[in-house]
């Protein structure tokens, strides 16, 4: 047990470091970016970077306090405006967090249903046809899919606003349009996994205890089928956070997505780096959440010692 | 108690349909155990799972012929009405004690389970039922057994634990395959004694397949020996043993460690391989690796014929015209 | 039933019968090439591949208009006899562009299954082959860089690098080579394993010989099923991009481009997105269907 979690978070702390480090290099070589001797910025602007990066200090120095900075939550001014990032996600963030975690929890629903049901009535007209659901939700990029669902349901037949960000009806249509990949995904995985477990033995041992087809579905399949579901939770969840900076740019919704679209377009480095570090931190954890959530459904990782089972 | 009737069972698979059962005829009767030996893929655990419909489906399926349970059809049976049977009436244990348990639950809660489903008493009872299971069946420390997972215990303990789910209930009727191949010696001791008890306290009824010659000794009163997909000779399990008919037969028990372990006689194998049951050829199917075969074994299949009281025997040799026309015998090479 | 004596005579030629010998076993190849023919799935997923590599090639000659030739006088027109898909806001002909866009979708998604695949064999091939601490190594840093949400250090690198194909390439490619680089490297262990790399080690072949001769060719298969599902992963991310304004634009624009224009004018001029959309969406439909069909086409496991 000590060992797996151990192993994450050795994983987990590695990749942040990584990611700080890549910044800040990243910061460095920027032409015409902030840490260089030819930058543009305001003057105001130029007086908070350097006040706040020390930037006649050796690189070193500079490194470690860019670090420290970041470790204790800060992540500096931005280059454009005259505020913090630290201001902009926090005004941002929920808004995000709020349409990402409604999208999540629709792709998860329905992917399931979608993939039990197929896994269930395999190779039946419910099998194709949530297949054939779930190979659309591959094909089609989620800002497409925004802006064919904008032009049905605002244009066409006007029974969603197109944009801004208010009530559920504001909700709905970002909220497809981030849920289609991920929900293509989760139901073919449960899909296949259902299949693949339905097919064990252990399948049949239950069947001649004489317990009902439902029972096992429930009892002994689902569980194991959605396991590798689980799995895949935090690059899903990365998926449609980084989906939601095209979404929330076509339905205006005010959220940090939007921000990161519009720092790309400025060239306002300090706050794409900053959102980036922001956001890879935050999936990061998503990520060793979902694996200790793993950790403790399957017991076959569980024991001391034999990692395998 | 359970008789099958030119039972038939064929898998579609990518490369053709396969005979799996061709015609197989079986009955085991209360309080008395019926050992089905055979080479591997030769159909004994088809029709073991083929009797409580538990064939993988889509792909396999039974074609013909009849299994009574109790005077029951059991394939005319809807899956409501086979769920009662099943785990209640019958018990089943499967050859591979670690596939055939969910690794991801813990083994007592895999046998109360179907203590549970067929309604027997409450959790603090099935519990009690439970371990008292594990230690009729020689399993240490049952309480903690009860709580851990399928990966965390030994083959043998596995195996003991899929016998405890099939014996749960007290069936009339236990199906198991390969009940002692994980376990050593002196558990297996224990099996057998606990199965011959239940035998002749409950008259529980044992389909037995195995490999294990001590084990039909001591529990089997009848045999019956399998080959691609077909019982080639049953009886009762001495008389078989003793002076085995099929040439099939007598090349099985050859080449079982027990019986070649006795003084004069060498462990052989049979040579040549079992046919693929995809096409087949006409006549006997074992004609290929017969070192006794005449002219007519590669035109017509055997039938079943009588050859002595409560014995049958699908060969060509056991013919009444055999011997009238038998030319002067050679002494077979073996 | 009649027998006669010579029924029971002994069978000619009896003790033991040779078995009948097995059909000559099919090459890989050659059962790979039965199984394509018939899964339905691959067949039409190349079709519809190969037609629209066709179409990027001899589109343009048919529509009769360039991808930059304006007219003032008819922007926004619809879809008709005049221009196929219509116009677009500064009245080029938008049949004509998506057929330049294929070219630029399609070369971005294939450049970049060949440079993941370079990447990862190389780096998977060395990893396996060289087992130990060597593979420990650097599968343990396979597994931080996978951690790391890697499309925001796309962006990133678009955004220092100047918006074009090269950097869409650079980006695209340092990312899709990790998933390669592992099953490259699985592969690789299982392949080391068996009987036949111990033959071959046994008549003297060398490390290379065996890397080229043995390992790589018995590990084709998934490797070339990650391949093809790289392509459509990367047109999609080439296409999310380019509606972040960093996708490839001047001159000629990809489809992902020609997507995100169409989102312009998407309440009046619908057609503007739904062309590109339908295209993108078909591709990488199609890319899909091949990439799962040759799952099933390659997996040995299914090889009889």
């Amino acid at each position: 047990m000590a060992r797996f979690v151990l192993r994450r978070i050795v994983t987990m702390i590695l990749a942040l470091w990584l990611i700080i480090t890549l910044t800040f290099v990243i910061m460095h070589s920027v032409p015409g970016g902030p840490f260089s001797s030819e930058r543009k910025a305001p003057p105001a602007v130029l007086e908070n970077l350097n006040a706040r990066y020390q930037l006649n200090d050796p690189y070193w120095k500079q490194y470690v306090d860019y670090f420290s900075n970041i470790a204790r939550g800060d992540l500096g001014p931005s280059f454009k405006y005259d505020r913090t990032v630290n201001e902009i996600i926090s005004e941002g963030f929920p808004v995000s967090a709020a349409l990402g975690a409604v999208a999540l929890s629709f792709s998860l629903g329905a992917g399931i249903l979608l993939g039990t049901l197929a896994a269930w009535k395999h190779k039946s007209w419910l099998d194709y046809s949530a297949m054939l659901l779930a190979a659309l939700g591959f094909s089609v990029p989620g800002f497409i899919l925004g802006g064919l669902l904008m032009y049905v349901f605002a244009y066409e037949l006007m029974w969603l606003p197109p944009a801004m960000w208010g009530g559920w009806r504001h909700v709905v249509m970002p909220a497809l349009a981030l849920s289609a990949l991920p929900m293509a995904y989760i139901a073919r995985l449960m899909r296949s996994g259902l299949l693949e477990v339905l097919r064990q033995e252990y399948i049949s041992t239950a069947r001649a205890k004489g317990l009902s087809y439902g029972y096992i579905l429930v009892h002994h399949a689902f569980k194991n089928a959605l396991l590798p579901v689980i799995t895949i939770l935090g690059p899903l969840a990365a998926a449609v956070f980084t989906g939601s900076f095209a979404v929330e740019s076509i339905f205006a919704v005010p959220g940090l997505g939007r921000y990161f679209v519009v720092s790309v377009m400025n060239r306002d480095y300090t706050l794409i780096l900053g959102l980036t570090v922001f956001y890879s931190a935050f999936l990061l954890v998503m990520n060793f959440i979902v694996d200790l959530f793993y950790f403790l459904l399957d017991p076959r990782i569980r024991p001391a010692g034999d990692g395998g089972g | 108690m359970v008789l099958i009737e030119d039972l038939h069972v064929e898998f579609a698979t990518p490369g053709g349909v396969v005979k799996a059962l061709r015609g197989v005829n079986l009955a085991v009767h209360s309080g008395e155990a019926l050992a089905l030996m055979g080479e591997n893929g030769c159909g004994k655990s088809v029709t073991a799972r083929a009797m409580v419909k538990l064939l993988p489906s889509p792909s396999g399926g039974i074609t013909g012929g009849r299994i009574r349970f109790e005077g029951e059809n059991i394939a005319a049976k809807s899956d409501k009405e086979l769920q009662k049977i099943l785990g209640r009436d019958i018990g089943f244990v499967f050859q591979d004690p670690m596939s055939s348990l969910n690794p991801t639950m813990k083994v007592g809660a895999q046998v109360a389970e179907v203590l549970k489903w067929h309604g027997r008493g409450d959790i603090k009872r099935i519990r009690e039922r439970v371990l008292e299971l594990f230690g009729s069946l020689g399993i240490t420390s049952p309480g903690l057994r009860f709580e851990q997972y399928p990966h965390q215990i030994s083959g043998g303990l596995r195996q003991r634990v899929m016998l405890a789910m099939a014996l749960a209930c007290g069936p009339k009727l236990l199906v198991a395959d390969e009940p002692t191949a994980a376990v050593d010696v002196t558990v297996r001791a224990r099996i057998m004694k606990l199965l011959k008890d239940l035998q002749e306290k409950t008259a529980m009824a044992i389909l037995l397949i195995t490999h294990d010659l001590d084990l039909v000794a001591d529990l089997a009163r009848r045999m019956a020996v399998m080959y691609a997909g077909k019982i080639v000779e049953s009886g009762p399990a001495g008389e078989i043993v003793k002076n085995p008919l099929h040439p099939y037969t007598r090349g099985l028990l050859a080449s079982l460690p027990e019986l070649a372990a006795s003084p004069g006689k060498r462990l052989t194998e049979i040579p040549g391989r079992p046919p693929s049951l995809l096409n087949q050829p006409p006549g006997c199917l074992f004609r290929p690796r017969c070192s006794e075969a005449v002219n007519i074994c590669a035109r017509i299949e055997p039938p079943e014929m009588e050859a002595g009281k409560g014995r049958t025997v699908c060969c060509w040799a056991a013919h009444p015209a055999a011997a009238e026309y038998r030319p002067e015998r050679t002494v077979s090479g073996g | 039933m009649e027998l006669s004596k010579e029924d029971f005579q002994p069978l000619r030629g009896r003790g033991l019968p040779v078995e009948e010998a097995p059909p000559a076993p099919e090459s890989y190849w050659g059962g790979v090439w039965r199984r394509f023919r018939s899964n339905r799935q691959a067949v039409l997923g190349t079709a519809v591949i190969a037609f629209m590599v066709v179409l990027s090639l001899v589109g343009p000659y048919l529509s009769g208009y360039t991808y930059y030739r304006q007219d003032l006088e008819l922007i926004n027109h619809p879809p008709g006899a005049l221009y196929w898909f219509g116009s677009d806001a500064l009245g080029r002909d938008i049949f004509t562009r998506i057929c330049y866009g294929a070219r630029i979708s399609l070369g971005i998604g294939f450049l970049t299954g060949v440079l993941s695949l370079v990447i990862g064999v190389l780096y998977g091939g060395i990893s396996g082959y060289a087992g130990g601490w060597v593979d420990e190594a650097m599968m343990r840093a396979v597994e931080v860089l996978n951690s790391i949400p890697f499309l925001l250090y796309v962006i990133l690198l678009m955004v220092l690098l100047e918006p074009g194909i090269t950097a869409v390439l650079t980006a695209l490619g340092a990312v899709f080579w990790l998933n390669m680089a592992r099953i490259v490297r699985g592969q690789v262990l299982a392949l080391k394993e068996q009987e036949f790399i111990l033959s071959a080690r046994l008549l003297g072949a060398g490390t290379w010989r065996i890397l080229f001769r043995h390992l790589m060719p018995n590990s084709m298969g998934p490797v070339i099923v990650t391949m093809t599902l790289i392509v459509p992963e990367a047109i999609f991310t080439e296409a999310w991009l380019s509606f972040l304004g960093l996708g490839v634009s001047a001159p000629m624009a990809s489809w992902g481009v020609l997507a995100s224009e169409g989102m312009e004018g998407l309440r009046s001029y619908p057609w503007q997105l739904f062309f590109p959309a339908f295209f993108i969406s078909l591709t990488v439909l199609a890319f899909n269907m091949l990439g799962e069909g040759l799952r099933d086409v390659l997996d040995p496991r299914l090889r009889h």
